[in-house]
This record gives C-alpha cells, sequence and structure tokens, in this order.
C-alpha cells in the first residue's frame, strides 16, 4: 500500500509538470504580446483636424503606463460631438454601413440618452471605488450619471467664451468709439454689432448693403436657455420650449442685429467666420482656442496677423451671471473585463491631477479634479507661451469666479429640439433678412419682421 | 454508450479470469517499454524543436495575408489611377474650355480671384463626384496660378480646391461629411461645407510633395504620368497622407496643375486592419520597397501593436521568409512589389511584418506545447508499464506465498498459465503425500501391519515410542519421563520386539514412514507424539 502510495505521489508530480510545461506553452504565447496585450480604440473630439494635442497625449500614455500594462490607445476617429453622436447611435442601431462602436467615445448625455440600449456603456462605478470618485468635482461627475450609473466620465470641461479678434476691433473702437465693456451684456453686443455692420457698409460707399457680421455664435439655442435661466424664467416646458416674458428680452435686440447682416448665419462654426474676416467677434467653447488662427485671409489671399482675446461670456442685462457647462466625458463600450479595465486604466492615467492639467491646458479645457484646479493649474497657467491660451484661462478664471455654471437639462428630446432650433432660428432669420433687404430695409420694418419670425418659432415648439 | 462501456467492463473482468501465458505477458510489457522509450526520445525531439515546422507556416501565413492585402490594395490603386486620370482629363477639359471662351491662358488666372472662382465651382462637381464613388479620403486640385501675386508668398501659394472626408470611420465612406481644406470659401458656403480648422485659402506648393516634378516632367501619356506622393504630414494638423498625383494639362498638352486622391494613414489602417495571427500582431505596409529596402516612414503602416519610428527597414533574405532589421528590433515578414511608382521614382509595394522576437515566442509556447503532450504520454506509458510490470509480477508472488504457505489453491487461477500448471502439479503431488488410495499397496500394507502392531503396546511403552517420534534419545526419555535407565532399556526392548524392529534406527525409520505419509497417530496412538502423557511426563 505504502509501496503505491508512493507510485500515485511520484506520478501526481510529473502530470503537474507535464501541466506546467503546457502552461508555460500558452503562457509564453499569451506573454509574448508583453509589449501591448490590450489595444483599445477611440473616437475623440479635441483637436478636431488640427494638430491635435489628445493624440499626444496618448501617444504619451502609449509610451509610458499604456506600454508597462500592454494596453495600446489608438485613435481611430477625430471629429466633433454631434458627428460622434450620429456614428455612435448608427452603429448602436445596427444602421446599414454603420462603422463598429469603438471601445471608448467622447459624448454628451444627450447621446447617451438617445442610445437604444445604454446597457452596453460600462458602468465606472466598477472600476472607480468611491474615493476615486470623490476626486473629481460633483457637479462634473454628476453630469454623466445616467439612470442611476457613472456611464459618462469627465476628462475635461469647458464653458462659452467670449473671443474677439483683438486687431480688427481696435480698427474700429478707433474709428466709432466703441468700448469692450459694452460687450458685457448681450443687448450693448448687439447693438455694437449693429453698428459695425454699418461702419463697415460705410468703407465701401460704391457698395451699398455690402457691411459684414460683427458677431457669430457656435449656439444659438445656448444663448436662449442660458439666458433665459439668468432672468429667472424657465427655459423648458416639458419636452419643448416656453416662451416667457425672458425672451422678448433676448429676441429682440439679437433678432434686430442678425436682420441687418450684423450676425453670422452661416452653417459651420465661429472660427470659420472669424478666419475670414466675415465676424470680429464670437461665443464658442473656451476649447475653440484650438481652433482660431493667429491669421486671417480675406477673398483676395491677403493674410493678416491678429490679436486673439477671451472674455466671460456676455449676460443679459438684469440677469444673473449664469454660463453654460460644456464639456463631453468618455463613454466606455463594455466588452471583456480585460478591456474595461485597460480602457479605465487609460481613463484613470488621464484624470490624474497632473496629466489631467498638462492635457486641458494645451486644449481650452478646466481640468475635473479639485486636487488639478488648486494644485497644478495655476502653475501651468502660469507657464502658458500663447498669448491666446493666457488670455483664456484669465477668462476662465474670472469665469469660475464671477459665474455659476448651468448644466443642460437630460430631457430625452433635447437633442433633436437643440439641432433642430439652431438649424430653424437661422433659416428663418437668413430668409427674414433676405425679405426685409428685398423691402427696402427699412428701420420701421425691421421690429415688425423680426416680432413675425418670433411668432413663428412660437407656433413651431407650442 | 453506456451498455458498450459496461460490456467493456465485463469483458475485462471475465479477462481477469483467464489465464494468459508468461510469454504474451512478458510480449506486451516489451511492447509498452519500447513505446515509453519511443516517446521518450519523441519527448525530447519535441522539446528541442526537431519536429518544429513553426517557421513554415509563418511562410504560408504570410504568403497569404499578404496576396489577400495585395490585391484588395492593388485592386484599389488600380481603380483610383482610373479615377484620378479621368478627374484629371474632366478638369483638363473644363479649364479649357473656360480659358478658351475667355481667349485667356493659364497665365492669365492670376489675380483674377472671380474667374478662378468661377473655375473652382466648376471644379467642385467633378471633385465632389470623384471623392464619393472613389475609395479614397481626399480629392484635390490645384492650378499654377495664385489670385495675388503681389504677396510675399505669391511664389509658392497657388489657386486649388482640396476637399477631404472629416470623420472616416472605415473603407465605406458613404454618407461621411466633407470638409473644405483648400478654396475659395464662398463655394465652401453654397455647398454647405464646413471649413477645416487648418483651412487656408490656396496651396503652399512648396509644402506639397511631388508638385514640382509633376509641373516639370514632361507629359507623353497621361497614363503613364501619375505618381504617388510619400506620406507626409497636412500642414498643422495631425494627419498623415499619401497623394495620388496627376498632371492637369492646358489645351497644348503641357501641365499647368495637378489632381488626384488622397489616402490618409487613419483611412488606410481602417481599410486594411492588421490581422491577429498565432504568432502575433502583424503590420501592413503599403510604402517604397526594394530587393533590399523597404521604406515604412515614406508610407502607410497599419498596425495594433504601438511602434517606434523606424524609417528603414534593411531586407534580408531568410530560407522561408525576409528578415527586416529596423532601429529597434528585427521583423520577419514578406513584401512584393505593386504596378505603381512614387513622385521620386521609386518602387512602391505591399509589407507584412511581425516581430520576430514574437514569432520565436509563439513557436518556443507551440513546442512546449506539443512536447508537454508527448510527456504526458509518456507518463501514461510508464504508468502503464508500472501496472503491467505489477500484473506480471503478482501472480508469480501469490503462488509462491501459496506454495510456501502449503496452502491448497482451492481451485482459483493466478492467471498465467504456466504458474496453474505448476500449482496444478504440486496439489497432484501434495495430495499423493497425504494418503488414502494414493500410497502404493505395500506401502500400505506395511503400515497397517505396524500400526495393528502397536496396538499391543503398553502404555509405558507408547510413551517411551512417543519419545522417539520426538526425536529424543534414552538419556533424555530418562529424564524426560522421570525414569531409571534400566526401565528405558526395558521398554525400548519391549518396543522393538512387539514392532519387530532391529534397532532404535530401524523403529526411527518406521516412525518417519508414518509421518511422511501424515499417519503418524495411528502408531503413536491418540494424540500422536503431543499426547498429553507426554506432556504430563514432561511436567
Amino acid at each position: 500500500m505504502k509501496r503505491w502510495r508512493r507510485l500515485f505521489r511520484c506520478f501526481a508530480l510529473a502530470a503537474c509538470l507535464a501541466a506546467c510545461l503546457s502552461a508555460a506553452g500558452c503562457g509564453v504565447q499569451e506573454g509574448d504580446k508583453k509589449g501591448h496585450d490590450v489595444a483599445l480604440t477611440i473616437w475623440h473630439v479635441y483637436g478636431g483636424q488640427t494638430d491635435s494635442p489628445f493624440n499626444a497625449v496618448i501617444d504619451e500614455y502609449n509610451q509610458t503606463a499604456g506600454k508597462e500594462e500592454g494596453i495600446y490607445v489608438q485613435v481611430a476617429s477625430v471629429t466633433n460631438t454631434n458627428t460622434i453622436h450620429e456614428d455612435v447611435l448608427a452603429a448602436a442601431n445596427g444602421d446599414p454601413g454603420a462603422a463598429e462602436l469603438p471601445d471608448m467615445f467622447v459624448s454628451y448625455p444627450k447621446t447617451v440618452l438617445a442610445m437604444p440600449d445604454d446597457g452596453i456603456l460600462l458602468n465606472y462605478e466598477e472600476y472607480f471605488d468611491e474615493e476615486a470618485r470623490k476626486a473629481f468635482l460633483p457637479e462634473f461627475l454628476e453630469e454623466g450619471r445616467i439612470g442611476g450609473r457613472q456611464l459618462i466620465l469627465p476628462i475635461a470641461k469647458s464653458t462659452e467664451i467670449m473671443y474677439v479678434n483683438q486687431t480688427a476691433f481696435d480698427r474700429f473702437a478707433a474709428q466709432t468709439g466703441a468700448r469692450l465693456e459694452e460687450m458685457e451684456t448681450w443687448e450693448g453686443l448687439f447693438d455694437l454689432a449693429e453698428r459695425y455692420t454699418a461702419w463697415t457698409d460705410e468703407q465701401t460707399p460704391e457698395i451699398p448693403g455690402d457691411g459684414k457680421a460683427f458677431f457669430a455664435h457656435d449656439y444659438h439655442f445656448d444663448y436662449f436657455q442660458v439666458g433665459t435661466e439668468a432672468l429667472g424664467e424657465d427655459f423648458f416646458a416639458g419636452n419643448t420650449i416656453a416662451f416667457g416674458k425672458a425672451w422678448e428680452q433676448l429676441w429682440r435686440p439679437y433678432a434686430r442685429a442678425a436682420l441687418r447682416g450684423a450676425v453670422w448665419l452661416e452653417n459651420g462654426y465661429a472660427t470659420e467666420a472669424l478666419r475670414t474676416g466675415d465676424a470680429i467677434v464670437t461665443v464658442a467653447s473656451s476649447a475653440s482656442v484650438l481652433y482660431y488662427s493667429d491669421m486671417v485671409t480675406y477673398a483676395d489671399n491677403h493674410s493678416e496677423r491678429i490679436r486673439i482675446t477671451a472674455f466671460p461670456c456676455p449676460v443679459p442685462s438684469g440677469g444673473k451671471k449664469l454660463v453654460m457647462q460644456r464639456g463631453a466625458g468618455i463613454c466606455t463600450v463594455h466588452s471583456d473585463p480585460e478591456r474595461d479595465k485597460a480602457a479605465c486604466h487609460f481613463l484613470g492615467w488621464l484624470t490624474e491631477p497632473a496629466e489631467n492639467v498638462k492635457f486641458v491646458t494645451s486644449a481650452g479645457y478646466m481640468p475635473v479634479t479639485q486636487k488639478a484646479f488648486d494644485d497644478f493649474l495655476p502653475g501651468a497657467v502660469s507657464r502658458l507661451t500663447s498669448s491666446k491660451y493666457r488670455e483664456l484661462y484669465q477668462a476662465f478664471r474670472k469665469t469660475q469666479q464671477e459665474y455659476a455654471f448651468y448644466t443642460a437639462p437630460q430631457l430625452e428630446t433635447y437633442l433633436d429640439l437643440e439641432t433642430d432650433f439652431e438649424e430653424n432660428v437661422r433659416l428663418l432669420l437668413m430668409a427674414g433678412r433676405n425679405a426685409w433687404r428685398e423691402a427696402g430695409s427699412r428701420q420701421t420694418e425691421l421690429d415688425k419682421t423680426a416680432d413675425e419670425i418670433l411668432d413663428q418659432l412660437k407656433s413651431r415648439y407650442a | 454508450m453506456k451498455k458498450k462501456i459496461r460490456k467493456l467492463f465485463e469483458l475485462t473482468r471475465l479477462s481477469k479470469n483467464r489465464s494468459v501465458s508468461l510469454r504474451r505477458r512478458l510480449t506486451l510489457y516489451w511492447a509498452v517499454m519500447l513505446l515509453t522509450v519511443c516517446f521518450f526520445m519523441l519527448f525530447l525531439l519535441s522539446f528541442t524543436g526537431a519536429f518544429s515546422h513553426q517557421e513554415r507556416e509563418l511562410k504560408e501565413y504570410l504568403e497569404y495575408q499578404l496576396s489577400y492585402m495585395d490585391s484588395s490594395l492593388s485592386h484599389q490603386i488600380d481603380d483610383l489611377t482610373a479615377q484620378s486620370l479621368a478627374l484629371s482629363r474632366q478638369l483638363s477639359s473644363v479649364l479649357t474650355q473656360q480659358l478658351e471662351i475667355r481667349g485667356k491662358s493659364v497665365k492669365d488666372l492670376n489675380d483674377q480671384p472671380d474667374m478662378l472662382e468661377q473655375l473652382q465651382r466648376a471644379f467642385y462637381e467633378k471633385l465632389s463626384a470623384t471623392l464619393q464613388i472613389g475609395e479614397c479620403s481626399g480629392v484635390y486640385a490645384v492650378l499654377d496660378a495664385t489670385v495675388n501675386t503681389s504677396l510675399e508668398s505669391a511664389a509658392k501659394s497657388r489657386s486649388g480646391m482640396y476637399l477631404r472626408y472629416a470623420n472616416v470611420k472605415g473603407r465605406n465612406t458613404t454618407g461621411k461629411d466633407v470638409v473644405y481644406f483648400r478654396g475659395m470659401p464662398g463655394i465652401a458656403r453654397s455647398e454647405h461645407l464646413e471649413l477645416h480648422n487648418r483651412w487656408e485659402l490656396e496651396f503652399d506648393v512648396s509644402r506639397l510633395p511631388g508638385y514640382e516634378t509633376m509641373m516639370t516632367r514632361p507629359v507623353k501619356r497621361l497614363a503613364n504620368s501619375y505618381a504617388w506622393t510619400a506620406c507626409f504630414t497636412l500642414p498643422q494638423t495631425w494627419e498623415r497622407v499619401m497623394l495620388l498625383s496627376v498632371p492637369i494639362l492646358d489645351g497644348s498638352g503641357k501641365p499647368c496643375g495637378v489632381c488626384g486622391v488622397e489616402i490618409s494613414s487613419l483611412y488606410f489602417s481602417l481599410s486594411y486592419p492588421a490581422p491577429d495571427s498565432r504568432f502575433g500582431k502583424t503590420i501592413f505596409v503599403f510604402a517604397p520597397v526594394s530587393e533590399d529596402m523597404v521604406e515604412p516612414g515614406e508610407g502607410m503602416v497599419s498596425s495594433d501593436v504601438y511602434m517606434d519610428d523606424f524609417p528603414r527597414l534593411k531586407a534580408s533574405r531568410g530560407r522561408y521568409f525576409n528578415y527586416y532589421q529596423g532601429t529597434r528590433q528585427t521583423y520577419a515578414g514578406l513584401h512584393r512589389r505593386l504596378e505603381t511608382k512614387d513622385t521620386e521614382g521609386k518602387d512602391l509595394g505591399t509589407v507584412l511584418l511581425l516581430s520576430e522576437r514574437s514569432f520565436h515566442e509563439a513557436a518556443r509556447a507551440a513546442r512546449l506545447q506539443i512536447a508537454s503532450v508527448f510527456f504526458l504520454i509518456l507518463l501514461l506509458l510508464l504508468a502503464l508499464s508500472f501496472y503491467l510490470t505489477w500484473r506480471f509480477a503478482s501472480p508469480i508472488s501469490r503462488s509462491l506465498e501459496a506454495i510456501r504457505n502449503g496452502a491448497s489453491s482451492g481451485g482459483q487461477k493466478s492467471g498465467v498459465s504456466e504458474i496453474d500448471t505448476l500449482m496444478e502439479f504440486l496439489q497432484t503431488k501434495a495430495a499423493q503425500r497425504t494418503g488414502g488410495n494414493e500410497l502404493p499397496p505395500e506401502i500400505g500394507e506395511l503400515l497397517c501391519q505396524f500400526s495393528s502392531r502397536s496396538q499391543k503396546l503398553t502404555a509405558a511403552e507408547r510413551s517411551v515410542l512417543r519419545y522417539y517420534a520426538q526425536g529424543l534419545d534414552a538419556a533424555q526419555i530418562m529424564e524426560k519421563a522421570c525414569i531409571s535407565m534400566s526401565t528405558v532399556r526395558k521398554h525400548s526392548g519391549n518396543l522393538y520386539r512387539k514392532l519387530q524392529v532391529a534397532s532404535r534406527d530401524e523403529l526411527m525409520l518406521v516412525i518417519d514412514l508414518f509421518r511422511r505419509c501424515g499417519r503418524l497417530e495411528e502408531l503413536l496412538g491418540e494424540g500422536g507424539e503431543n499426547s498429553p502423557n507426554n506432556q504430563q511426563t514432561e511436567r
């Protein structure tokens, strides 16, 4: 019996050795990709078609922390949130020709709300414990919490900032006495806009009615939304727009300026208008600083180097200082634990205060943790070499100190409402402008036309 | 299935009861030992890689994948070339027409923004159509004219249009947004196109690879005058692109511009994702190649592996595939030439690479796995041989034990036919020795005579006889029985007389015979040599 036990032990040992050999073979086969075991794809919006600083951040991760963990992040697309929104929904709905969803993508809550099944998204609470989550600014984190799950992780936040082609403005101011302080209120800005259009028209007396636009806004919807809330009224009535008294205060100066041609109503971003000299003041996301060129190229290919300055967003007269909180976060498409963990490793690295501040200050964003704000941001801002960026962060600081941040509500119809409104208000105003010009551009008709357009809007969204 | 298994077990049990010859058992044992040795050799050989054909497998894999991807890329390039040539002809036709109407030449387009814009409007339709039908990420056309010759940058600034897809997600570009990278902004606005974040009105041709070559090279046949640029980064963007350049010809057949299509590195990597192999992740490259060099840095690379820069790889031929030496590591792979060149006249081709280290590790892993399988089989064979040894030796041991114990087998088989035969013989012999009808008649008669004579012995004489049966001599009997020597002699004399034996020796023979026949009790009486009388006497 003893002999058999001895024999059995020998064989068991030998069998274990064989199993180890086999496992070593498998282990080697897996571990040979020690450099990069997991390749993750990401769709993002930071930088658009420019030399994206986020791509540089990703490169740095791949060469450092990512390399140690065997994680490689690949940029599969750099566009904008609306494009990503469409592509994500197309993929999630399985539309023909839709691209495959990446592992991570930049998203606003409106995209997640519009998805047929947000169960495919990773709940970050599974990988970021309570202590890790506490490090984030609560209002930033809360914006990404949908249906009781943390589906969007903030990595950079922005707000709306007013950018000015200071070179062109100084020329205008020198001849007309215009002051920057006038643009602290919306009413002042639109008034200045009308004066600018008239002034540019006067520069070419032989060509009547060729006055240039003064102002371009990337988010007309936000102008009314934030403005209404700043005046103490609700912008939304259920799933649609409430047209209260605040609208009258906001609408009239805006519409007048637009009908006169002082507001840029073409499609495209405000940066385009500024880059071609077709507007000299814009309100856009702070992150659009990446897209503002220091050169304006005119129709005769003549380029002018300009100085861009930045200021807090105007507010309605008598209203509180309120500004839109912007900046999408990152959603992760849930797959296997290895990939989920890899994605969270990357995002954890990205939101570490030092790395986060390094990234956000290269792209015009705010960091997302209190520690980053308090301990790292001031130093990073002081080291900025671009005057454009220094201006931006001064405007940021003033906004932070003096303004309250407004977060858009999580309505299922939000995106549709926003898209529809943006398109329609511009089209209606462009049509109104043409009609008013054809009718002789009479001052008396201006307000009437503006009111008619407002009535059309009300009937559309009532 | 269960029935069959049950039947198998039954057969196994029954087979245990059958006797198998030693010869057959030994043969089986040796066969197992030989197999064990064979598998041990196989294990050693597989561990050292003697059976390894990983390199051949890798070669087959590379050939197959490269062939497939090369074929796909070739088709795409052919189509794009044809589309670009067609685009060039269309743009040339539009240009010639427009100039003829106005009685102008290309040079007269300088400082004519309105005319240039009109031309660009006419170009837009053709460019847009080419972009939509072509499998590419962009399309462009640039003329040898500028909108403002008085500017400092006029020498390198040329008017043109460049349309690109903004959000390429894969080879299928249907419905993708187009951005306006170069051109008159009024056209972008009228066509509802977004201006690229780094839009400029005109091309800086000093940063447009291949432009000078295309503009200065004489054109004999348009179909032979195209070329791909090296991969370069679009100014102020993160994107790397290769352009297929075709000259635009004026009415006299001279180059007056360049047009073509673009493939971006992102579009390339999405269209040709590098396949995973069991040897590791591969890298697919479209770049200048020659016999001993490939230049991924000048071309497009598709890979899931993070790569450090390696502008050039020196190629050397191996037995099954090539080796490409980079700055940081060596790659195994294959490359092929395509029927197309770049603007510097270098041949372009496709390359499929795999990290050599990754391959060796995968091959080692495969060898280890095979070796472990052989090792497991070896273990099983060793276990089987131990078992067979035990089955071979244990019947022999059991039978020997049985013989030592003198026990009857009771009809049980050992399972070895030779041993069973021996046991049967021994049993027969034992039965013959122990009596009954098996003794020879004269011996039986003799024993009966002695037995009847012993009936006449007195108790004392029988007692002395028992002492003699225990092997004692007269002196010992005297002490044991506590009688005198004369008494012993007297009883001994009576014993001899009654049993009719002449001496003590003869008496001992008779006792021994009775003992051997197992009938000693008949001679000595009740209890035999160990009767209570003897024991009492001993006390």
